[in-house]
């Protein structure tokens, strides 16, 4: 993200989402041959879902069509320039004239979790490493746009590409139950999804939640989840897969 | 992770998993380059340039080798090309290591572009339709 390149600002109005008209999309991605043929695809197969309003392969250019077209959501790659990828997201992640800061879904081909916390603590909730699929970015951005309160965090992620850690389980603080509870929460599921995947009714489930939070130190299912995950509780393998569950 | 390749309006003959021989009848096209994101919007472009005439098949590139002997493309998009391959068909490898870069070998053309575009993949597709559509 760091060459000199092309800034594409789409023609037309800005319009908010709020659940009318399309997610309005600025792409920020170095690869030409991607960021062009993503926005053809985008314009041409999803037009009624998703509008791009801007594309570009730097930083700084991603920085300015965020302040000027106000996109709902920013696609953004990051790659080994952790450093110079951290800054453009503090910029565009800050809030400008009261105006709420785009959500923002981290492209990369990284696997590591270091990179991952890393990306993180600045604020992006989604994740989605390039082997996935195109709809499977689109499913992320829905979940990532539908979330009105920015809580959850939103992987995918090769299966088994991160490694549990050692002392992953996080016993000593939770017990088996809560772990199973919060990988959940972690995958997106509501109150009411969880209760029905642990065969389980609602009020246990809050139950449940109502003591991790306390016990994690933390206020909401986001902080657990990204607590847990910088203290390598949980792994990204137990929030994208199956297995290790029931 | 498991994921199905599919589009809201159908690619055109867009097929990954098929044990059926291809019909020879349009230009075969074998897209293998990783990640996986890179050659579904890759065959989606080339599907919606050649519609009727290009054939599109996805492979990883773990299955790229069976792949081609089943389809027996007249092109080859990967990340490597094997050598044996690269006899028999246009290829272009597609190196994500730093930037992206292309090596395009066509009808004895070659040459390499730094940060390729769209466009100039799609030219190559263009250049293997006009030489083999006819006489596939």
């Amino acid at each position: 993200m760091e060459r000199s390149g092309t800034t594409e600002a789409a023609a037309g109005e800005k319009q908010g989402t709020g659940g009318r008209g399309p997610v309005r999309v600025l792409l920020a991605d170095d690869h030409t041959m991607f960021r062009e043929g993503l926005a053809g695809m985008l314009a041409s197969s999803y037009a009624e879902e998703v509008e791009v309003v801007g594309k570009t392969d730097t930083g700084e250019e991603a920085i300015a069509l965020a302040q000027k077209e106000s996109p709902d959501v920013v696609i953004m790659q990051v790659d080994e320039k952790l450093e110079k990828a951290k800054e453009t997201l503090s910029q565009i992640l800050l809030p400008v004239d009261s105006t709420r800061p785009p959500k923002v879904i981290i492209l990369t081909m990284f696997e590591e979790p270091r990179i991952l916390r890393e990306v993180m603590k600045l604020g992006p909730n989604t994740f989605v490493h390039k082997s996935a699929s195109v709809e499977e970015l689109l499913s992320t951005m829905r979940a990532t746009v539908g979330d009105p309160t920015g809580e959850n965090v939103v992987m995918v992620m090769p299966q088994g590409a991160l490694d549990w850690s050692e002392d992953g389980a996080g016993g000593d603080v939770l017990s088996k139950r809560e772990l199973e509870v919060l990988v959940l929460a972690a995958r997106g599921m509501n109150n009411r999804q969880l209760a029905h995947h642990l065969d389980l009714s609602e009020g246990t489930v809050k139950r449940h939640l109502a003591n991790i939070y306390p016990k994690m130190g933390v206020g909401s299912r986001g902080e657990a989840v990204r607590k847990a995950l910088d203290n390598e509780w949980l792994t990204i393998h137990e929030i994208t897969s199956d297995s290790g569950l029931r | 992770m498991i994921s199905v390749c599919f589009y809201r309006h159908g690619p055109c003959s867009h097929d990954r998993r098929s044990a059926a021989p291809i019909a020879a009848a349009v230009v075969r096209i074998l897209v293998a380059i990783e990640p996986q994101m890179y050659r579904e919007v890759l065959a989606f472009h080339i599907c919606q340039q050649h519609p009727r005439c290009a054939e599109v098949v996805l492979a990883s590139p773990q299955t790229l080798l069976a792949e081609a002997e089943r389809v027996r493309p007249h092109l080859i998009f990967a990340n490597e090309v094997p050598v044996s391959l690269k006899e028999m068909c246009f290829w272009v490898e597609v190196d994500s290591s730093d930037g992206l870069d292309a090596t395009i070998s066509a009808n004895g053309y070659s040459t390499t572009i730094h940060d390729v575009s769209l466009q100039d993949l799609l030219a190559v597709v263009d250049k293997t339709v006009e030489e083999f559509a006819h006489g596939a």
